[in-house]
C-alpha cells in the first residue's frame, strides 16, 4: 500500500518553476533519499508536502487522503512531521517542552480545561513529561542529562538531535528530515546515521524522506533515492543505480560534492 | 470639480505625498537594510521643524534677513545636518544595543525612545505644549494664476523633496556607497563577508533616512505655519503606512506609497462632505486594507522569511 | 514558610514607609540604599538569595494567602487614608490590565499598542448599563469582560494576517479608532463629556460609594473598592497563572518563538490567536469596568494611546511573560510616581526611558519569567 503518492507535483513563482511534475510514492517503512544540487527544489517539495505552499498543480495523497491545499496543522495531524534546514526549534522552551509540543497531548488541552476539572490537565501533563522523556531516550543520555536546558543553550549537534525528537514525538507516519547532518562532522554525522537507524529500528512503519548532500549519510541509511534537478526528477531508484547515473553526474559537475 | 479648483488641490496633494514620501523613505530603509522598525522616526520628523524654528531664531536675532537665501540655505542645512546627527545617535543607543533581540523589543525601544523625544521637547521648548508659530522664512508672496493660489512654500516643498529623493536615489543606484547598502539589505550576511562594513552601512542609513525625515519636518513647518510637539505621532503612523503600501524594503515602493497617501488624503477631504475630520483616519483604512489584502505591499516586501 | 512571611512583611513595612515619609529625598535614599542591599546580597551571598527565590517558587500557594492576608490588613495601616488607598486600587486595576496584556503579548506573543481600547470598552459597558438601564453592577462587570473579548477577536482577525511590525500597527489603529468612535457615538456614550454620576455597586444592602463604617473606625469609601479590587485581582492570578501554566499555555508560548513551527506541528495558529486576543482583551474590560464603578465618571481621553504605552512599560518593567513581574510593574509605575507629584509633567517621559533603559539593560524585567524545570519521567515542577 502506498502510504505517500505524489503525483506531478508543480509549483510556480512567478516565472520560476521550483518544483516541476515531481512524481513518486514512498512505501510504508520505507526511507527515500532527495539529492540534488543547490537550488533543485528539494526544499520546496519539502514544503509543498508539509503544505506550507500550495501547489500549482499535481496532488499529494497521505495515507489515501489528498493533502495538497490543506493547512500545516491539518498535514500534521494526518501524520506528517518535519524538520527545518535552518532549524527552527521553539528557542526560548527547554528541551521536554519542544518535544512536547509534538505530542497530542498538548492539543487535547483546552483553556477551560486549565482552571474547570484540572485533574485531567494534571494527568494529562504527567503523560506529556513521560512520553518526551521516553523519545528523548533514543538518543541515550545526549539528551536526558540535558531536559531542562533551554533550546538555544544546547550545542548545535543535540539541536538537530532535539529536532528529530521533536518529529518522532507524535509516532508520525512520515518524516521529512531536512539536511539533519548539516553543520556536523565526519564523526557526528556518523552518529547521526547510527542514532537515526535506531530510530528506524524502533519504528518500523516509519517511512523517512531525507534530503541530504553527504553521500556515505545517504547511502547507509536510505532504501531509494531521487535526485532532483532545476524541480525536475532526473532519476529514482537504489542507491548505485542513480550514482552511476549519466544525467546526475551531469547535474552534479562543479558542486564538488564527494564521489561515492 | 473646476480645472482650478483641481490644479489647486493636485499641488496640495503632491506637496503632502512628497512629504510623506520622504518619511517613507526613511522607515523602508530602516527596515529593508537594518532590518528594523524604527517608531521613533516619526519623531525625527518633529525635531526636525523644531530645529528648524530654533535655528532660525537664532540666526535671525543675529542679523539674517528674513526671505533671504541664506538664511533658507542655512536653516536647510541645519536641520539636514541635525537629522543626521539624530541617526547616528539613534543607530548607537538605541539599535545597535539590540541586535540579536527579538523584533518586539526593537520595535519597544525605538518606541520608547520617541516618548523621550517627545516629552522632551514639549518640556524644553518654552510654552511646549502648545502649538507654536513657525517663521515664515521664504517671506514671498503666492503667485496667483487665474483662480489658482500657489504658495511658494508648496513649490520649495516639491522641488526640495524631489532634488532630495533623486539625491538619495542617486546615492543608492550609482555610487559605491550605494552598492554597499544594496547588498546589505539583501543579505547582511554575504556583505559581510565581501567586506562591506555593515556597521557603517547601518549608521550611514540611519544618518540618510534621519535627515530626509528631518526635512520633511522643516517642511511641514514652512507650509502649515505652525508646529507642535506631538506633530511626529501622525507622522510616523502614516510615514509607515505608506512605506507599508509601498513595500517595506523597497524605496521606489515608498515614494509611491507617500505620493499615494498625499493624493488619497487630499481627495477624501475634498470630495467626501466634513472630510477633514476624516483626513488622518484615510492612512488607517488604507494600511489595513492593505495588509489584510495584499501583506506585501504593492510592489512586494524585501524581505523573505527563509524556510 | 518563616522566610516568605518574613520578606512580605518586609515589603509591606517598606511600602508604608514610603507612603508616611514626605521628603521625597528621603524616600529616594531608602529605594537607593534598598536596591543596593538587595544587589549586594546576590553578590556576596548569591546561594542564599538563590534558595529564597527557589522556597518563593516551589511554595507559591503560601505566597499567595500570605500577600492576600498581608493586604487584607493595609486600609487600617493606612489609617484609612482616601488619598493611598485610591492610589492602591488603581495599582490593582492596572495589575489586572497588566495581566491581561502579559498574556496576550508577553506568552502568546502577540504585540498589542492599543490595549487601552479594551478598557475602555469594559468601561462604557457597564457605565452605559448601570447608568443608563439600570442594570446591576454586578451583572454589568462580567458583561463588560465578555464584550471586550469580543472586541479582542475583533482585533484579532485582522491581526491573524500580519505579524510583528505589521501586527503593531495595526493595534495602534485599532486603539485611535475606538477612542475615536467613543467620540464620535454621543448619543450613547455621551462623546468628549463622557459618563458622568455612574452609579456606585451595591453589595448586600451596602452602598460601596459610601464610608466603610466600622465598629472602631471609619473609612472612606475608597475602603470598599480596596477589598473589591483586591478579590479580584487575586482571582485574575489565580486564573492567568492556571492559563499559563497548562499545556495550552505552553502552545502559546510554541506559537510566539515560531509560528510556522507551531503551526507545522499541529497547532491551529488561528485558534490559539483569537484566544490568546480574547483572554488578554476580557481582563482589560473587567478592569475598566471596575474602574467606571469606583470613579464614577469617563470620558474617552481617560482612554488613549498614553495609557497603552503605559501598560506596555509595566510589563516590560516587570518582565515579559512573568505574572508576578506584571503584577510588581503594575504597582511600581502607579505608586513610585506619586511621591513625585511636583515632577507630575515628566510623568509620560519618565515611562518613555523606563522602557528605553529597560530594554537596554535589563531585558529580562525586574522578576523575569522562570522557566519549568521538569524531573524527567516525573509530574512536572512548579516553576
Amino acid at each position: 500500500m502506498k502510504l505517500l503518492d505524489v503525483q506531478k507535483l508543480t509549483i510556480c513563482f512567478g516565472g520560476v518553476i521550483a518544483v516541476n511534475e515531481v512524481s513518486f510514492a514512498l512505501q510504508a517503512g520505507e526511507t527515500l533519499g532527495v539529492i540534488g544540487p543547490n537550488g533543485s527544489g528539494k526544499t520546496t517539495l519539502f514544503n509543498l508536502l508539509s503544505g506550507i505552499y500550495k501547489p500549482t498543480a499535481g496532488t499529494i495523497t497521505l495515507a489515501g487522503k489528498p493533502t495538497q491545499g490543506l493547512r500545516t496543522d491539518e498535514i500534521f495531524h494526518l501524520g506528517l512531521s518535519r524538520t527545518f534546514q535552518n532549524g527552527r526549534l521553539f528557542w526560548n522552551l527547554n528541551v521536554l517542552e519542544n518535544i512536547m509540543m509534538g505530542l497530542e497531548e498538548v492539543r487535547k488541552t483546552s483553556i477551560v480545561g486549565s482552571i474547570v476539572g484540572r485533574q485531567k490537565e494534571k494527568d494529562l501533563q504527567k503523560q506529556a513529561v513521560q512520553k518526551a522523556s521516553k523519545i528523548m531516550e533514543i538518543f541515550g543520555t545526549l539528551l536526558t542529562s540535558q531536559a531542562n536546558k533551554i533550546a538555544s543553550d544546547l550545542p548545535y549537534a543535540d539541536r538537530r538531535r532535539l529536532e528529530i525528537c521533536r518529529a518522532i514525538a507524535s509516532n508520525p507516519k512520515v518524516i521529512l528530515l531536512d539536511e539533519p547532518s548539516a553543520g556536523m562532522d565526519g564523526i557526528e554525522t556518523e552518529v547521526l546515521m547510527n542514532d537515526l537507524l535506531k530510530v528506524k529500528k524502533a519504528m518500523p512503519e516509519l517511512s523517512i524522506i531525507v534530503v541530504e548532500h553527504d553521500m556515505g549519510f545517504i547511502k547507509g541509511l536510505v532504501d531509494k533515492v531521487m535526485v532532483l534537478d532545476y524541480g525536475k526528477r532526473i532519476a529514482y531508484g537504489l542507491f548505485d543505480e542513480v550514482a552511476t547515473n549519466e544525467d546526475v553526474i551531469k547535474a552534479y559537475l562543479g558542486q564538488g560534492d564527494e564521489a561515492c | 470639480m473646476s480645472g482650478e479648483v483641481f490644479f489647486q488641490q493636485f499641488l496640495n496633494a503632491l506637496s503632502l505625498g512628497v512629504m510623506y514620501a520622504l518619511i517613507a523613505v526613511g522607515f523602508t530603509l530602516f527596515f529593508g537594510v537594518i532590518e528594523v522598525v524604527n517608531f521613533a522616526h516619526g519623531e525625527v520628523f518633529m525635531m526636525g521643524a523644531f530645529v528648524a524654528l530654533i535655528v532660525s531664531g537664532i540666526l535671525i536675532s543675529a542679523g539674517f534677513t528674513m526671505g533671504s537665501l541664506p538664511l533658507l540655505v542655512a536653516v536647510l542645512m541645519a536641520v539636514l545636518v541635525a537629522g543626521g546627527i539624530i541617526g547616528v545617535l539613534l543607530e548607537k543607543f538605541i539599535v545597535r544595543p539590540m541586535r540579536g533581540a527579538p523584533d518586539i523589543m526593537t520595535l519597544l525601544i525605538t518606541l520608547g525612545i520617541s516618548i523621550v523625544m517627545r516629552e522632551a521637547v514639549m518640556l524644553l521648548v518654552p510654552n511646549g505644549r502648545n502649538p507654536q508659530p513657525f517663521p515664515n522664512l521664504m517671506n514671498l508672496d503666492s503667485i496667483q494664476i487665474g483662480g489658482v493660489l500657489i504658495k511658494p512654500e508648496t513649490i520649495l516643498s516639491i522641488v526640495l523633496s524631489a532634488i532630495l529623493i533623486g539625491g538619495l536615489a542617486y546615492i543608492i543606484e550609482k555610487t559605491t556607497f550605494g552598492r554597499y547598502i544594496r547588498a546589505t539589505a539583501q543579505d547582511r550576511e554575504a556583505a559581510m563577508m565581501m567586506g562591506i562594513n555593515v556597521k557603517k552601512v547601518f549608521i550611514i542609513t540611519l544618518a540618510l533616512g534621519s535627515a530626509l525625515g528631518a526635512v520633511a519636518g522643516l517642511m511641514n513647518g514652512l507650509s502649515y505655519g505652525i508646529i507642535k510637539f506631538d506633530m511626529g505621532f501622525a507622522a510616523s503612523i502614516k510615514g509607515f503606512a505608506a512605506a507599508v503600501v509601498g513595500g517595506l524594503g523597497n524605496v521606489y515602493g515608498a515614494i509611491a506609497g507617500g505620493l499615494l497617501l498625499g493624493f488619497l488624503e487630499i481627495f477624501v477631504v475634498s470630495v467626501i462632505p466634513d472630510g477633514s475630520s476624516y483626513q488622518d483616519i484615510v492612512s488607517f483604512v488604507i494600511v489595513i486594507l492593505c495588509l489584510v489584502f495584499r501583506p506585501a505591499g504593492i510592489f512586494g516586501e524585501r524581505a523573505y522569511e527563509k524556510v | 514558610m518563616i522566610k516568605i512571611l518574613l520578606t512580605e512583611i518586609i515589603g509591606y513595612i517598606l511600602f508604608l514607609f514610603f507612603v508616611y515619609v514626605e521628603e521625597p529625598i528621603a524616600v529616594v535614599a531608602v529605594m537607593a540604599a534598598f536596591v543596593f542591599a538587595v544587589l549586594f546580597l546576590k553578590k556576596k551571598c548569591g546561594e542564599f538569595v538563590k534558595s529564597l527565590e527557589k522556597t518563593y517558587a516551589d511554595n507559591l500557594g503560601q505566597v499567595g494567602i500570605i500577600a492576600v492576608v498581608l493586604a487584607l490588613t493595609m486600609p487600617f495601616a493606612l489609617m484609612g487614608d482616601a488619598y493611598w488607598l485610591q492610589i492602591l486600587n488603581f495599582s490593582m486595576l492596572y495589575a489586572i490590565m497588566a495581566l491581561g496584556l502579559n498574556f496576550m503579548t508577553g506568552r502568546a506573543g502577540m504585540i498589542c499598542l492599543g490595549y487601552a481600547a479594551f478598557m475602555a470598552i469594559g468601561a462604557y459597558t457597564v457605565g452605559i448599563l448601570t447608568l443608563k438601564l439600570g442594570v446591576s453592577f454586578w451583572l454589568a462587570l462580567p458583561l463588560a469582560g465578555l464584550l471586550a473579548s469580543v472586541f479582542g477577536v475583533i482585533l484579532g482577525l485582522p491581526a491573524l494576517r500580519v505579524k510583528g511590525h505589521y501586527l503593531a500597527l495595526v493595534t495602534i489603529a485599532f486603539g485611535l479608532i475606538v477612542q475615536q468612535l467613543l467620540l464620535n457615538l454621543e448619543s450613547i456614550t455621551g462623546g468628549t463629556n463622557g459618563l458622568i454620576n455612574i452609579p456606585s455597586p451595591h453589595l448586600m444592602g451596602m452602598d460601596m460609594g459610601a464610608n466603610l463604617n466600622l465598629s472602631f473606625m471609619s473609612m472612606s469609601y475608597q475602603a470598599n473598592f480596596y477589598y473589591l479590587c483586591l478579590i479580584i485581582l487575586a482571582i485574575t492570578t489565580i486564573l492567568i497563572y492556571r492559563f499559563s501554566n497548562s499545556l495550552f499555555g505552553l502552545a502559546l508560548n510554541a506559537m510566539r518563538e515560531d509560528q510556522l513551527a507551531a503551526q507545522c506541528y499541529g497547532m491551529n495558529i488561528t485558534r490559539y490567536k483569537l484566544l490568546a486576543f480574547a483572554v488578554g482583551a476580557f481582563f482589560g474590560g473587567i478592569s475598566g469596568g471596575l474602574y467606571a464603578a469606583m470613579i464614577n465618571f469617563i470620558a474617552p481621553e481617560n482612554f488613549g494611546y498614553s495609557m497603552s504605552i503605559l501598560v506596555i512599560s509595566m510589563i516590560i518593567l516587570g518582565g515579559l511573560d512573568s505574572i508576578p513581574g506584571a503584577i510588581i510593574g503594575a504597582f511600581f509605575l502607579t505608586i513610585f510616581p506619586e511621591k513625585f507629584r511636583a515632577f507630575e509633567d515628566y510623568r509620560v517621559m519618565f515611562y518613555g526611558i523606563i522602557i528605553v533603559l529597560c530594554l537596554l539593560f535589563m531585558r529580562e524585567g525586574l522578576l523575569p519569567f522562570k522557566h519549568r524545570i521538569f524531573k524527567p519521567g516525573m509530574p512536572k515542577g512548579e516553576n
